[in-house]
């Protein structure tokens, strides 16, 4: 999709000030005495069938912000926009006509199937109630889905534990396709395969956005795998975005720091080329008490440029700017 | 044979159901019990003083079903008709009228003081297996009888605790949070009340008949499967599979217990049995209190009660002792074959 003629109109989802803190409690009464910030403060928008990355590394909030947007957790604050409607504060049976539009496809395939059921009678359960076709016509339905998939007609009677990883993902794909969704949110839907699997799965979700015109939502924490299939790409480290852009533009002129010391960790197929990778100091701080100002300040090749740490960095908070056109990044030396 | 099996897909719980059957031991208890059990419906056809079959001048009657008085016969005496005597009558007779009586033609709740004589209880004998009681009651057809109320009423209360137990201990570990915090507390209070005062309390207020007593065990055994299920489902709800129906906008209700309860299934089936025979010890041993089944009811625990009080009535004693200690055997047997059944550690080779 060209991304000069988004529009207001395009914007499937709309993310505004998204928190999702954990509560950390402690004592007799358990009381809250400090929160995990795993999502803090996050906006983005997602076009309608477009495919937005997401990457960081463990812990930075990605799987937060997926589960949260589908509701699987209530966020702390913000709102979440769907169609122009604010889904945030809706209750569940308010969100449940609107479930099948959002659907989410599973890191782990091995947990996301119910061991006790067959797959015919978990692709199906979903159509019954949501009526998506008439009762003599869902046996039909489950078999179209599973052919979509690519999986023979005959595995409906079949349960889960009879599945390779890679056959249960494309079942998980098969159920989230069920419910004729438009937005998908794929956490990290390819990590637990194995390679060439991983191919298969993401040239079948290529396929599928095409033919049902699917907007995705892609976590993942492999980089060459989100430039594969990404328009948009953003960056997150420690609850928050540190930059977003066109997924070419990322790859090609990385802007914040963190993104550029990600990119050079991209492993090259290429023996002779030598690798200038920038090695962050430090571990990443803890979400529990994370630093003020910009959180990355304390591991930040540009923060602490002549061993002297920048003001500026150790006590505001960057907000996203648009460094560029279309590219956003938060960090004030940029 | 191996093409056959890749075609049929198999559900973990009839997986599980095969491996029980491999269980030789576990497997036949099984069948034993469940037989005896069902024959143990046609005890008023099997042990009986009532005749199955009266053929008296050129008439049928059924007496099993239905209530002839002596007259109908011509009969001496009272009330219902003597089909012993008039079966040895009609013998003698050799009028064409005949008797089918049952097999052990003697009733559980029939005095046969005037038949025997001496003082009751009396010995066993070829026609009283396991001689009588203190009021000359066959014991032999009490121990029968017995064995199906037992069975009965320990499966019922077992039924009404796992539904109630388990409807409690979904909510707590589904909801979680304040509902499973005070849940609990509730709980723990209503597990400290002492079981055996409750019931000789209420048993000192009301005489308990069978469904009263059902419902005050069933009050008080369902807190034990509450802990394991709320276990079960705090697991479950954390995976994936919740997180994909409640995102197919599925109902609470529905994730309980379409989705999450058949995963929780393990401890629910395991300690079935062990509470079969929790059940049936607590009702032998309130019958032996004399707190259990009002009195007329065949039971084993009375009968202990009788032998106790004079040692030399040893088949007072060692009868339902053996009928108790066969049952429980048998259901033991079932118990382990199903733990072993659930055991996700069927490869070891150790074993």
């Amino acid at each position: 999709m060209n991304t000069n003629l988004k529009t207001q109109n395009d914007i499937l989802l709309q993310v505004k000030n998204l928190k999702k803190y954990f509560p950390i409690r402690n004592g007799l009464f358990s009381k809250v005495t400090g929160n995990v910030k795993a999502v803090d403060d996050v906006s983005f928008d997602i076009y309608r069938g477009e495919t937005l990355g997401i990457v960081g590394e463990s812990g930075c909030g990605k799987t937060t912000v997926g589960r949260t947007l589908l509701r699987l957790l209530e966020p702390t604050a913000g709102s979440i926009f769907y169609e122009g409607e604010n889904i945030s504060k809706y209750t569940r049976s308010q969100l449940r006509p609107l479930r099948p539009k959002m659907q989410i496809i599973f890191q782990d395939p091995y947990s996301s199937l119910n061991p006790r059921m067959t797959v015919g009678s978990m692709l199906s359960e979903a159509i019954r109630v949501h009526n998506i076709v008439p009762n003599n016509e869902v046996e039909k339905e489950v078999h179209r889905l599973l052919d979509v998939v690519g999986l023979p007609k005959a595995h409906s009677t079949r349960y889960p534990h009879e599945f390779s990883g890679g056959q249960r993902q494309r079942i998980g794909i098969a159920r989230a396709l069920s419910v004729k969704p438009e937005l998908i949110v794929c956490d990290e839907a390819v990590s637990a395969l194995d390679v060439s699997i991983q191919a298969q799965v993401i040239n079948l979700l290529k396929d599928l956005q095409k033919e049902y015109n699917l907007t995705y939502l892609f976590i993942a924490h492999d980089l060459s795998v989100v430039e594969y299939i990404s328009d948009r790409v953003a960056v997150m480290y420690l609850g928050k975005i540190v930059e977003i852009a066109d997924a070419k533009k990322i790859y090609a002129n990385t802007l914040h720091p963190y993104t550029k010391a990600l990119m050079s960790a991209v492993p090259v197929p290429d023996p002779d080329k030598k690798s200038d990778r920038i090695v962050l100091t430090g571990d990443v701080p803890s979400p529990a008490n994370p630093p003020l100002g910009c959180t990355f300040h304390p591991r930040c090749p540009l923060a602490n440029e002549g061993e002297v740490l920048r003001s500026e960095c150790m006590s505001e908070t960057p907000i996203l700017d648009e460094k560029q056109s279309q590219h956003f990044a938060s960090c004030h030396q940029i | 044979m191996i093409f056959k099996k890749r075609t049929n897909s198999e559900s973990i719980l009839h997986k599980r159901i095969r491996k029980f059957k491999g269980m030789k031991r576990g497997y036949y208890s099984f069948i034993i019990l469940v037989s005896l059990y069902l024959l143990s419906f046609l005890n008023p056809l099997l042990i009986n003083n009532k005749a199955l079959v009266v053929k008296y001048n050129g008439e049928y009657f059924f007496p099993v079903s239905k209530y002839y008085p002596s007259t109908t016969f011509d009969q001496q005496g009272y009330g219902e008709a003597q089909y012993r005597k008039l079966d040895e009558q009609f013998e003698n007779d050799n009028s064409g009228n005949w008797v089918i009586m049952p097999v052990y033609p003697f009733h559980p709740n029939e005095s046969l003081l005037g038949e025997i004589d001496g003082e009751p209880p009396h010995a066993p004998t070829s026609l009283h297996w396991l001689g009588t009681d203190n009021r000359a009651r066959d014991v032999f057809a009490r121990m029968i009888y017995g064995f199906n109320i037992s069975i009965s009423f320990a499966l019922i209360v077992t039924a009404i605790a796992y539904i109630i137990g388990i409807t409690i201990g979904a909510i707590l570990g589904f909801f979680g949070g304040r509902v499973d915090m005070f849940g609990q507390r509730f709980i723990e209070i209503f597990a400290s009340i002492p079981f055996l005062y409750m019931v000789i309390i209420i048993s000192s207020v009301l005489q308990p008949s069978f469904w009263l007593l059902v419902t005050i065990m069933s009050c008080f055994n369902w807190v034990g499967m509450t802990y394991y299920i709320r276990g079960e489902f705090y697991k479950e709800k954390a995976k994936d599979y919740v997180s994909a129906a409640i995102s197919m906008g599925a109902d609470n209700r529905r994730i309980m217990f379409k989705h999450i309860l058949p995963n929780a299934l393990t401890p629910i089936i395991t300690f079935a049995p062990f509470a079969l025979i929790g059940n049936i010890s607590t009702l032998v041993s309130l019958d032996f209190l004399g707190f259990g089944l009002a009195a007329p009811t065949p039971s084993w625990g009375e009968i202990v009660n009788q032998g106790i009080s004079d040692i030399r009535y040893w088949w007072l004693i060692l009868s339902p002792m053996g009928a108790s200690f066969t049952t429980l055997l048998l259901i033991s047997f079932i118990g382990e074959g199903v733990r072993e059944a659930f055991d996700p550690k069927v490869h070891s080779r150790l074993r």
